[in-house]
């Protein structure tokens, strides 16, 4: 995490070995579940923040699985297999997103799940 | 009519006899992570094609299943139990076609806690 953050604030994402964890400045307030090829077979439901406001695990815990236009990684832990985060190819994106299944289920049941059309119109299916 | 599971660069695919009529989601600490939404078959009911792929492989504390998934992609395929007279395996639902996962009543398993499921 490059900016400073609310230490009370902060929650942290975990695999279920607790070899990966992830550190987030704050707990996300609408998440979203995807229905594309590999957030649906993935069953992650994202929340997004700028890679300054993550604290990113060593890559030597991960391995990163990129597809299609090869615009995103997604990385899951190496020892148990749990989808952690996505980070994007082109850093100048700005925008990374964590699996807020990892983080502890009260946040998840908190959060407001959207529902992302990812699969045909790139648009979300509540709105 | 058997149904085909693939996980999403297509190394692996499971070949079951019957689409299943109930997947379960379910809240332990390792499920809830993975996300998975399980569809339950006699092993005798599923086959991994190729037979033999080799995948990375995950072991709970409890080491009562293991719960391999694709080398290269990550998808979750399925779990297995260790003990071989186990006449249950879990197959991962969304690594079915949508239509079909849609069709399936989905089902929640209190496996956190009380090991009943929360709509009956």
């Amino acid at each position: 995490m490059n900016s400073p953050a609310d230490p009370a604030m902060t929650v942290t994402a975990t695999c279920h070995c607790g070899a990966v964890s992830l550190t987030v400045a704050t707990a996300p307030d609408k998440v979203t579940s995807c229905n594309c090829s590999i957030c649906r077979r993935y069953g992650a439901i994202w929340a997004y923040y700028h890679p300054n406001d993550v604290s990113l695990p060593d890559e030597a815990a991960l391995d990163g699985y990129i597809q299609g236009d090869r615009s995103l990684t997604t990385w899951r832990c190496k020892t148990c297999g749990c989808v952690t985060h996505w980070t994007p190819t082109d850093p100048a994106l700005g925008r990374m997103a964590v699996n807020i299944r990892l983080l502890p289920p009260e946040i998840l049941a908190a959060a407001h799940i959207r529902r992302f059309d990812g699969a045909d119109t790139w648009e979300f299916i509540d709105e | 009519m058997t149904v085909t599971a693939t996980c999403h660069c297509g190394e692996i695919r499971i070949e079951i006899e019957t689409a299943p009529e109930s997947v379960t989601s379910f809240n332990c600490s390792i499920c809830r992570r993975y996300g998975t939404l399980w569809a339950y078959y006699h092993p005798s009911k599923v086959r991994l094609v190729p037979a033999g792929v080799p995948t990375d492989t995950y072991q709970c504390a409890e080491k009562t299943q293991h719960f391999p998934r694709c080398k290269t992609c990550g998808c979750v395929t399925h779990w297995a139990s260790i003990d071989p007279n186990d006449d249950t395996t879990g197959v991962n639902a969304r690594l079915l076609p949508p239509e079909i996962l849609k069709a399936a009543r989905l089902r929640h398993l209190d496996g956190a806690e009380t090991w009943k499921y929360l709509d009956e």
